[in-house]
């Protein structure tokens, strides 16, 4: 190809593929042939990002043609940029001093009266001043990045908002712009980058977290997605929806106690709210988060026993004048049935999977929907819950008849003995 | 008719006053800062209250307060209704004398006394409490095991009375607050670092200053605290212990000189609160084991 092709190829690249990296072959390939195309080097310089080397671009255009007018403002705004780097402070974008600060509002005014007057190139030129003071300038920086993308400058568009992230701003709208960029470039692995920076992000809020955990979803990329939401959940230890959908990953990643411990976190918030309220009756799936140890133990559903029990007995003392001694056989038979009835009692309703006696009975192992399938115990039948349940409440109706003979024959009696009660006339002298 | 409705009202703006007043200097606790995780609602807490107020409001407070208002209308017949009030205590209220000489409803009394009250502030200052710590113990319980323990905390406080107090042996005892005292004891227990929402005059006036500081030494990080608040939050054990020193201190004297502190049973409260430590025999057993694994909601 001859340079006047490879020149008109490198264009149509730039211009109609978006492929910067072709275009400046074909551009580099046809100025070594004619170093006298002034507008080659202008498309040439907009395929570089580095300021310095787009100046020298900006030169050679001139050089081969003083006249060209879109090289000389080209060549200024690179003048003014050169030199407002200088003056960037990358440690503190949105904090600008004072004179910084109304030489900030002195660009944008000047960007104002340029577009007024027909002239974008000089209105990009005052944002780029601004944005020199202050990469992450909340109006400077979407009006030079709307303009550049319109003409296709991906790289200086790229260049910005890069700036503006070393800078380390706070504003989610660079990030997000960013991602949305590195997309459209084909940079995938760039924009996952700049999400899981964002999802760390204090002022990203649950929405943008949200999204980029269904992007890395999408993606397949589960671990990416649990380490941004769990980088989000440090950042936004209150938040119900971030705490529920860490819950559910975890979940969907099998992490069952994980998963317990992000919906618990949820459900401590307050049960008030839609996510409180999943969040707890997630929580119930894992409820009791109960080994399998645990759920067989006698000795647990004994300790329940023995409250009841303990009942009966305080019960039992009282009814014998606040003296063992006098509690007698029929009391003490009281106690024991109020503490076999608790017992029972305690079998039927929470305590149905107790080893041996749920084997014993024939019972099987819970289905996988009753209980989340993490239990492999047999669990007692429901005609023996039911019977063991009958009875203990019978005992326990017994224990109370054998604890209270003495109150029970003073209330039945129908002349029970007397007692002091004030007369009328001690109460009222 | 008017002349009642203008009666009652006054009655109720009275309460609402005296509550506000008396909550200045002391702060009046009226709800927890942990919602019920387990159940949306604590019915057996809504019942045990029910039971008490209509026990008192329907069978105690005529004689009482009808007799009182006879009285001042030059009715002699309010003397006889505030006679029969008196024997409604001393025949159903708790005294050592039903259960070691076997008169009267026996041992039944520790029942019957635990849902009777003096009058309508001892309801009042009872059931608040019981409303701001019975549901979460009840949530941690389950309503029937929490009911065992309800009656148990009672009953414990009930016979330290018996036992331990040199003051008035025959006195007659009512009140549900020994069983609440327990409710509270094992509230300290399982939730101690829980926020207690309170109204507490002092404590308004002194967190003012409080957060001005704040807001100025963290700066965003109080972004969004009201400078002014209605109520304040006091962590619960700050508040349950308190209340342990206000009962134990004077329990002392009447366990060993047989003082008399007007009537307030603090024997009862001291006993009641120290009945919380079997809460462990009647707390769930999934969260039994939450507790001791450190994850107690």
């Amino acid at each position: 190809m001859d340079a006047h092709e490879l020149y008109r190829a490198g264009v149509a690249a730039i211009r109609d593929r978006n492929d910067l990296a072709e275009g400046r072959r074909l551009l580099t390939e046809a100025l070594r042939q004619d170093p006298t195309n002034d507008a080659g080097w202008l498309w040439l310089a907009r395929t570089l990002r580095d300021p310095a080397k787009q100046m020298r671009c900006v030169q050679q255009a001139l050089k081969a043609n003083p006249n060209n007018a879109q090289a000389q403002a080209f060549k200024a705004r690179l003048e003014a940029r050169l030199g407002g780097d200088r003056l960037l402070d990358p440690a503190a974008p949105s904090v600008v001093p004072q004179d910084a600060a109304e030489r900030v509002q002195a660009y944008l005014e000047q960007a104002q009266a340029r577009l007024r007057a027909g002239d974008p190139e000089g209105a990009l030129a005052a944002w780029l001043d601004a944005l020199s003071l202050q990469p992450d300038h909340p109006m400077a920086l979407p009006q030079a990045v709307r303009y550049l993308s319109r003409q296709l400058r991906w790289d200086d568009v790229k260049a910005l908002l890069q700036r503006a992230l070393e800078a380390g701003t706070t504003r989610p709208s660079v990030y997000l712009t960013a991602i949305d960029l590195h997309q459209r470039l084909g940079e995938f692995g760039e924009a996952d980058d700049v999400r899981r920076r964002l999802a760390r992000l204090p002022t990203a809020d649950e929405a943008i977290v949200a999204d980029i955990v269904d992007h890395f979803l999408d993606e397949d990329q589960v671990h990416e997605a649990y380490d941004a939401l769990k980088a989000a959940v440090e950042i936004h230890p209150k938040s119900q929806k971030l705490l529920l959908r860490l819950g559910n990953l975890c979940h969907e990643m099998e992490a069952r106690q994980e998963a317990a411990m992000y919906y618990e976190r949820a459900a401590r918030l307050g049960v008030r709210t839609r996510e409180g309220r999943e969040a707890d009756a997630r929580l119930e799936q894992y409820a009791p988060p109960l080994t399998d140890r645990e759920r067989g133990s006698l000795l647990l559903a004994w300790r329940e026993a023995l409250g009841v029990g303990l009942l009966f007995l305080l019960m039992a003392w009282q009814d014998a004048g606040l003296n063992f001694y006098r509690l007698g056989p029929m009391r003490w038979l009281g106690v024991a049935a109020g503490l076999v009835g608790g017992y029972l009692l305690v079998t039927a309703t929470s305590s149905p999977q107790q080893r041996p006696l749920a084997r014993l009975l024939g019972g099987r192992p819970p289905a996988p929907a009753d209980d989340g399938g993490v239990s492999q115990l047999p669990v007692m039948p429901p005609a023996a819950r039911l019977i063991f349940g009958l009875v203990g409440v019978t005992l326990i109706a017994i224990a109370f008849y054998l604890v209270f003979p003495t109150a029970i024959t003073l209330v039945t009696q129908p002349n029970p003995p007397g007692f002091y009660i004030p007369s009328f006339a001690e109460v009222f002298g | 008719m008017v002349g009642d409705i203008l009666f009652f009202f006054l009655f109720i703006l009275q309460i609402i006053l005296i509550l506000f007043l008396s909550s200045l200097v002391l702060p009046t606790p009226i709800g927890d800062t942990g919602g019920v995780r387990y159940r949306t609602i604590p019915w057996m807490t809504f019942l045990l209250i029910l039971v008490n107020a209509i026990v008192f409001l329907a069978w105690q407070a005529p004689n009482l307060y009808q007799g009182a208002q006879a009285i001042e209308d030059g009715d002699q017949r309010g003397f006889m209704m505030i006679y029969q009030y008196v024997v409604q205590l001393w025949t159903y209220g708790y005294r050592t004398v039903f259960l070691r000489d076997g008169v009267g409803i026996g041992a039944f009394s520790t029942f019957t006394s635990m849902f009777m009250h003096g009058d309508v502030w001892h309801l009042l200052g009872n059931m608040i409490y019981l409303w701001t710590f019975g549901r979460r113990v009840e949530d941690a319980c389950g309503s029937w095991r929490y009911l065992a323990f309800y009656l148990l905390a009672g009953m414990v406080a009930n016979l330290g009375w018996s036992v331990l107090n040199r003051a008035q042996p025959d006195l007659p005892a009512v009140g549900a607050s020994g069983a609440i005292s327990g409710v509270m004891g094992a509230y300290l227990i399982l939730f101690p670092g829980a926020l207690v929402t309170c109204f507490w005059g002092i404590g308004m006036v002194l967190r003012l200053p409080a957060v001005l500081v704040l807001m100025v030494v963290r700066g965003s990080a109080m972004r969004g605290v009201p400078v002014w608040r209605w109520t304040v939050r006091l962590p619960a054990f700050m508040l349950l212990l308190f209340f342990l020193v206000v009962n134990a201190l004077p329990s002392f004297d009447v366990i060993q000189r047989g003082q008399d502190y007007g009537g307030v049973n603090t024997v009862a409260h001291l006993i009641g609160f120290l009945a919380a430590l079997v809460i462990f025999l009647y707390v769930r057993k999934d969260l039994l084991v939450r507790y001791f694994s450190g994850r107690f909601v």
